[in-house]
């Protein structure tokens, strides 16, 4: 049964010689908070833009529930595809009225809750009557949240819902989020720069990379394939032999290297002698993965 | 469709009242002026020029129908081609309304028996009778107006451009139907001069410089909503 | 909220780990209720399925039962069943560790041994 599910098979997708995405596909399962983290430029906005049809695609083809994507309104109304706001737009300001932004989601959005959206409206203290422009970054932020939770969609995607809020605003999103998700049960996908602090809400999580997926894992199952080994150089190298270095750094002879290994070396690796085995966080990880060694 | 129109309306409905309070400002401002009694003011002019000024109005209505407005739609969730009848609607709409003003402005001359009825029928005549003409000189505009918010969104220099360029089109409009309603034989005088057929055909050239820019920009319009990228 | 959570070990590990601990002193007794998987989530801003993931281990451990519709309850032989897994783990989780270190700073086996006994003893008086 392919209900809820939405499948991107080998998209494609160039800007000019730029190719941002190459081949990428991509399952998500229904009734799970995902994670998709990647570095600023990796592709993400337009992988999300391309899966909820608002962006246009080279190559490939992107279901859900086994019907394609594009132009099918069956498909869109389950959809919720809530972007970052913008200040400025199409070389202006965007004047757009916070109410008017609102009552056009409550037209579009089949499964519009008004009195959630004026809960939120009022938790947030967003005044309604003001323009896009005139919004700080972190009230833009929360009627992107607004707009993603109140949109009640079977499949919401949040593109850094998180940027702009303070770390106090931050915290009271992630509980909206599992609280929402605790009633609903719905598909979240929330894309992040702040990564460490989210991971704890992320069943799942996506890693995007120059335009290909990484890795799209269980969270915790992910991390547990990592570890820090750090000792003297000469004993870590030892240790580290056979097994996926990602990276490592040397401070006079002490050598710390961030390694994958399989399940089944696990404890191999942490009985090793004269080295320190510790675990990685998902930051860590994400950093270890998609650094590519350009700290030097 | 339906919920791609309702969200169009929610922009037109104040457009819409904008456009006819502006009309009944001019309206009373004649009669508080004397113009029904031949006085010949700002008013007068306003009246007369109210025609080129809807279409002037309703180019800047559609600015945005194929910009921001069409951004907020598709990041919303609706369909392309729902949003592309929309847009027929709303232009239909506005300009149906536009239509409807002014017949109105040009029965109340007659109906209230104005003085200098010639000048008022003139407008009328110009379009050589046929109805029709105006309103499809406002589609036109509304196109112009669409395609000048595109370009205005890829730059602002071309988007500064386009609009001076269309002012000074509605402005020569406008001076054109001025002076040859002020000069009331003026109009007759051409039709009967040397280049007689060149004016007399005027019309029919507009109406064919319309359609096609009509037809052009409609194509234009699809093809844009079809490839848009979201921001 | 989350704070009492590190990225030490896997986070269904330590919400395991706490129950755990809280049987072991008593804070829940057998047949009392331990909070469900959703309180536990929103208590620490985690995941709903990883909360599940950790009341599932002690389930299957044999420390949780699930009464139906109402929630998860502390076995009967709980306490017990923890002390025995945490005795199993505990010569891997502390005595080698312990061990290994004492290795690193050249202790000797019996300077190793005195030094539990003194701890014992300073147990018992306080």
């Amino acid at each position: 049964m392919s209900a809820g599910v939405l499948k991107a098979e080998g998209l494609s997708k160039s800007y000019g010689s730029k190719q941002v995405l190459q081949n990428l596909d991509l399952t998500i399962q229904p009734g799970k908070i995902y994670g998709l983290i990647g570095r600023n430029g990796a592709g993400k906005t337009t992988l999300l833009g391309i899966l909820t049809a608002q962006n246009t695609k080279d190559k490939g083809e992107v279901t859900y529930s086994g019907q394609d994507v594009w132009e099918n309104q069956a498909v869109l109304d389950h959809i919720c595809f809530s972007r970052e706001l913008q200040p400025t737009l199409f070389s202006g300001q965007n004047s757009l009225k916070v109410r008017h932004y609102l009552h056009s989601a409550a037209i579009f959005y089949p499964n519009w809750d008004q009195a959630y959206a004026d809960r939120l409206l009022e938790e947030f203290q967003l005044d309604p009557k003001k323009k896009v422009c005139q919004l700080s970054k972190g009230q833009m932020s929360m009627v992107t949240i607004l707009i993603a939770l109140a949109s009640r969609a079977e499949l919401t995607i949040l593109d850094e819902p998180a940027a702009g809020l303070d770390v106090v605003m931050r915290e009271r999103f992630y509980q909206l989020l599992l609280d929402d998700f605790a009633q609903t049960g719905r598909t979240f996908i929330v894309s992040t720069h702040i990564i460490e602090e989210a991971a704890s809400v992320f069943e799942q999580v996506i890693i995007l990379d120059r335009g290909r997926i990484l890795e799209n894992s269980p969270t915790d199952e992910l991390i547990d394939q990592f570890r820090y080994v750090s000792g003297a150089e000469t004993a870590v190298d030892r240790v580290c032999a056979g097994v996926e270095v990602l990276s490592r750094r040397t401070v006079g002879r002490h050598t710390t290297a961030a390694v994958r290994v399989d399940p089944g070396k696990l404890a191999a690796l942490e009985g090793a002698e004269d080295v320190d085995v510790s675990p990685m966080n998902l930051q860590n990880v994400f950093v270890a993965l998609c650094g590519h060694g350009d700290e030097g | 469709m339906l919920r791609a129109f309702r969200f169009q309306l929610q922009f037109a409905w104040v457009n819409v009242a904008a456009l006819l309070g502006f009309a009944a400002v001019v309206t009373v401002g004649c009669y508080l002026t004397g113009v029904p009694a031949g006085a010949d003011n700002l008013f007068t002019t306003y009246y007369g020029a109210m025609p080129i000024m809807s279409a002037y109005i309703l180019f800047f209505y559609s600015f945005t129908l194929c910009t921001s407005s069409l951004n907020l739609a598709l990041s919303l969730g609706c369909r392309r081609r729902d949003y592309f009848w929309a847009v027929q609607g709303i232009v239909v709409f506005y300009a149906a309304v536009a239509w409807l003003l002014q017949l109105a402005m040009l029965v109340l001359p007659a109906a209230d028996s104005w003085a200098d009825q010639d000048r008022w029928s003139f407008l009328m005549g110009f379009s050589g009778g046929r109805l029709w003409v105006f309103p499809l000189v406002c589609l036109a505009a509304e196109a112009m107006g669409c395609l000048s918010g595109l370009v205005m969104a890829r730059s602002r220099v071309a988007g500064g451009f386009a609009i001076f360029a269309a002012i000074l089109v509605l402005m020569a409009g406008t001076v054109l139907l001025v002076v040859l309603s002020d000069y009331g034989g003026t109009w007759d005088f051409l039709l009967h001069g040397s280049h007689a057929g060149l004016w007399g055909s005027l019309p029919a050239v507009l109406l064919v410089l319309a359609a096609a820019v009509l037809i052009g920009s409609e194509l234009y319009l699809w093809r844009t909503i079809r490839t848009y990228v979201v921001r | 909220m989350r704070g009492t959570l590190n990225d030490q070990s896997l986070i269904y590990l330590q919400i395991a780990r706490m129950l755990e601990d809280d049987i072991l002193r008593g804070v829940y007794r057998e047949e009392e209720q331990v909070p469900s998987t959703n309180e536990l989530a929103r208590g620490y801003n985690i995941n709903p399925a990883t909360a599940a993931k950790g009341i599932n281990l002690l389930v299957t451990d044999g420390i949780l039962y699930k009464k139906r519709g109402i929630g998860m309850f502390v076995s009967k032989g709980a306490e017990e069943a923890v002390k025995r897994k945490r005795r199993d783990a505990f010569y891997d989780g502390y005595v080698k560790p312990l061990v290994k270190e004492g290795a690193s700073l050249q202790l000797t086996g019996q300077e190793l041994l005195d030094m539990i006994r003194r701890a014992i003893q300073e147990g018992e008086e306080a």
